[in-house]
């Protein structure tokens, strides 16, 4: 007998979802130097303002919706983007990007757009226009009515980012800032958490809300507020330019430049972006359940005489010691329909000896 | 509190031919299982003696990782048999080789055997390399009358288009009339209970035409 059916009652267990994590970053990391990253306005215009490609403002790669952002220059050159960055504000007539120099008028809101996809997509069904993003600043809340946004790639971030374990930082005029989600601090899983400061590795006994922000594990989101960041970090005049300062109001551009600045004070902290996801992933287990009585000998031509030596014929078991005391080394795990067809195959870490003294039951796993 | 050590976890991939199977039918429904060990050479195993390092060799042979060719997997299967067993189950044919004239009318016949008995009650699976050579018939079905033309894995590598494929107990072979040119192909043939196998050669000759 080389076949032994399943007991589906005993042997098979359908339907069970293994949570996989892995970490976000290139080679599955957890981490990556903020300092190492790309975004793609820069890299493609060559200079801020100033874009190559495209003539019309509402060409979208002229990137006044969004960054995408890569973790290095490999991944930029691979066209592979991880995120991007957004800047939104519920007003849209101000903000920058809402005014058009090319005809000198403002009909392209880009900003009030992207306020408004992410209010949609995370706020819920009860939201109204002039619903608001809302972060806890502990004994209160605090609108934001303009947002940065951190976007996750969903084939990046799988099925969720995992909440507990994500960490960034900002630079600004004011010093070097690390938030982290307020998860440790939570009793029961949630939908949302507040972005407070602190960093994975030296968690504040108490979490200090500031109304910083809002993380979406599921979406693999993270809403800022814009105006509560700005004022924290100090996003004026990074690297010494006037230009790479945060102005809500600002309308004489016809480029987004508040999720640049956003971006470049991402790249300017000298820390690393932590994240990791999950991937759910639904499988079937068959264990295979391997009695002492069966599977002790093989058809392995190493274990048998082949019969060409004249003297042992073909057949006899070749190690002596077999013949008492058989064994075999398991390698490989077929699993057959019932048309005997090998559908699947699993193989052992290591060869695992079966003899009539011993028994052995193998988990076999396949996520589908 | 120690890791419990008696379940063995492994993750199994689908074969090229279980991914089809789901992609038509959304499963794979699989209802047995077999095992191998491939990859380990028993000849390495030092006979005599109560040590431990007996099977040294045989235990540190690494093992390859899973391929998605079925027909690569599971080559040498391992198999059920009553305690003090000296052989394993061979598989011999009353012929050493078919040769047959394709003028032939004929059946050959072809009964295979299992020294120890076996493979009683599933019988045989016959596989004619070329299908061109001339056809297998089923003289007599095996116990559990269960058809089928898939190749076994144990086959290796075999067109499916251009063998043939029966099972049962007793067979007949008849040579192909229209054939133009002598031709030789193998006929494996595998104990469905036994995983034990044999191959012998089927040639069928043209006699030359003399004008």
């Amino acid at each position: 007998m080389i076949f032994t059916p399943f007991n589906p009652d005993t042997d098979i267990v359908l339907g069970r979802t293994l949570r996989v994590t892995s970490g976000v970053w290139p080679n599955n990391g957890t981490s990556i130097s903020q300092s190492t990253m790309v975004g793609d306005y820069y890299s493609l215009t060559g200079s801020i303002g100033n874009p190559s490609y495209g003539t019309s403002v509402y060409d979208i790669r002229r990137t006044a919706y969004y960054l995408n952002v890569f973790p290095t220059i490999n991944e930029f050159n691979n066209n592979d983007p991880y995120l991007s960055v957004s800047y939104g504000n519920i007003a849209g007539e101000y903000g920058s990007g809402s005014y058009n120099s090319d005809i000198n008028f403002s009909n392209v809101f880009p900003t009030k757009a992207i306020y408004t996809e992410y209010k949609n997509l995370l706020l819920g069904s009860t939201l109204n226009a002039s619903s608001t993003f809302v972060m806890n600043t502990g004994s209160s809340t605090i609108k934001a009515n303009d947002i940065f946004v951190i976007s996750f790639s969903t084939y990046k971030m799988k099925d969720n980012i995992d909440a507990g374990g994500i960490q960034f930082s900002l630079s600004g005029s004011n010093g070097n800032f690390t938030f982290i989600d307020d998860s440790p601090f939570q009793s029961s899983v949630q939908t949302s958490y507040q972005i407070i400061s602190g960093s994975l590795t030296s968690l504040p006994s108490t979490p200090n809300y500031q109304g910083i922000g809002v993380f979406y594990p599921a979406s693999g989101i993270i809403v800022l507020n814009a105006s509560v960041i700005a004022n924290l970090v100090g996003f004026n005049s990074l690297l010494g330019n006037s230009t790479f300062s945060y102005n809500p109001g600002i309308s004489t551009v016809d480029y987004t430049v508040n999720h640049q600045v956003f971006f470049l004070s991402l790249t300017l902290a000298n820390n690393t972006f932590i994240t990791q996801d999950s991937e759910y992933v639904p499988s079937t287990q068959y264990y295979v359940r391997v009695m002492n009585k069966l599977f002790n000998y093989s058809n392995n031509p190493t274990f048998v005489y082949d019969g060409t030596d004249g003297v042992h014929p073909q057949g006899l078991i070749y190690n002596s010691d077999f013949i008492s005391n058989p064994q075999t080394y398991i390698t490989t795990v077929g699993l057959y329909n019932n048309s005997n067809e090998l559908v699947a195959v699993a193989k052992l870490s290591k060869p695992a000896v079966k003899s009539f003294n011993n028994e052995i039951t193998l988990k076999v796993q396949i996520n589908t | 509190m120690f890791l419990d050590n008696t379940t063995i976890t492994v993750q199994a991939i689908l074969t090229k031919r279980g991914r089809e199977l789901l992609a038509q039918n959304g499963n794979i429904n699989i209802t047995s299982f077999a095992l191998s060990d491939d990859e380990i050479d028993y000849t390495l195993y030092q006979n005599g003696g109560n040590s431990a390092f007996n099977d040294l060799a045989l235990r540190n042979t690494p093992v390859m990782e899973p391929l998605t060719d079925e027909s690569q997997m599971l080559k040498h299967k391992l198999v059920t048999l009553t305690q003090g067993a000296t052989s394993i189950p061979v598989i011999s044919v009353s012929q050493p080789n078919i040769i047959v004239a394709s003028t032939y009318n004929g059946t050959v016949t072809i009964t295979p055997s299992t020294t120890p008995a076996y493979d009683l009650q599933d019988g045989y699976t016959l596989v004619l390399g070329n299908k061109n050579v001339g056809t297998l018939i089923v003289q007599q079905a095996n116990a559990t009358n269960t058809p089928s033309n898939i190749i076994p894995s144990t086959v290796g590598n075999i067109n499916t288009v251009s063998s043939q494929v029966v099972v049962g107990n007793i067979f007949q072979f008849i040579p192909n009339s229209n054939l133009s040119v002598t031709t030789t192909t193998n006929l494996t043939i595998i104990g469905n209970d036994s995983g034990a196998s044999n191959s012998i050669e089927v040639t069928v000759t043209v006699p030359v035409q003399t004008s």
